[in-house]
């Protein structure tokens, strides 16, 4: 699944450890969800979402827009 | 889960002491165990010399069977999603090479083409198959 997570953190001006931090997982946890390599739970999507204040879909995308 | 205290500091600072809570954890539950492994020597020498009765040796099992379970089920309750899952995958190689590997030894040893199953070597080669599982994992190979 594609996201934006990366871009988001970037624009905040945060590492990957300060994301890692404010989601409660670990930085391997943000770096696997931003490389794709991890699909996050509901939950932790739920968490990404208020932490920027956006829509889940507009964070991520599964490719059938 | 994160408290008033938490949402204070900057996430680095969160990460960081989540991490540290976590290193503090594992090593008490490493201390931990090897004081059991100790107590476990003791208790079996003395059973062997014939001064504790054997009951003794099921409830020392039995204790350290319940601190092995529940100091896993608080690591798992610990780790964040990702690792769970490296945990759980780590766990699924080691049983499918369990389901297989002691079977074909089996079948091999009753054609005469293997000797007899040791269960040491299958139980150690298990435990092998997930710790490289878990570290391909951990490497990202994912």
């Amino acid at each position: 699944m594609n996201n934006r997570l990366k871009v988001l953190r970037a624009e905040r001006n945060w590492s990957q450890a300060e994301l890692a931090g404010r989601l409660d997982v670990s930085r391997q946890a943000v770096n696997a969800i931003e490389t794709g390599k991890h699909d996050p739970s509901l939950p932790l999507a739920f968490r990404i979402s208020r932490l920027f204040e956006m829509p889940i879909e507009e964070i991520f995308d599964d490719g059938r827009n | 889960m994160t408290d008033a205290t938490d949402t204070a500091m900057s996430g680095e600072a969160r990460l960081k002491s989540r991490r540290k809570r976590l290193i503090r954890f594992c090593a008490v539950a490493f201390i931990i165990s090897a004081v059991a492994g100790l107590a476990t020597g003791v208790v079996s020498d003395l059973y062997d010399d014939g001064v504790l009765p054997g009951w003794s040796i099921f409830v020392c099992w039995g204790i350290a069977l319940a601190g092995f379970v529940c100091f896993t089920w608080e690591y798992l309750r610990r780790v964040d999603e990702l690792d769970l899952l490296d945990n759980l995958w780590a766990c699924l190689v080691g049983f499918y090479f369990y389901i297989v590997a002691m079977p074909s030894w089996y079948l091999f040893e009753d054609l005469g083409l293997a000797p007899a199953v040791n269960h040491l070597v299958i139980y150690a080669a298990t435990f092998g198959a997930s710790v490289v599982a878990y570290i391909f994992r951990k490497l990202g190979l994912r």
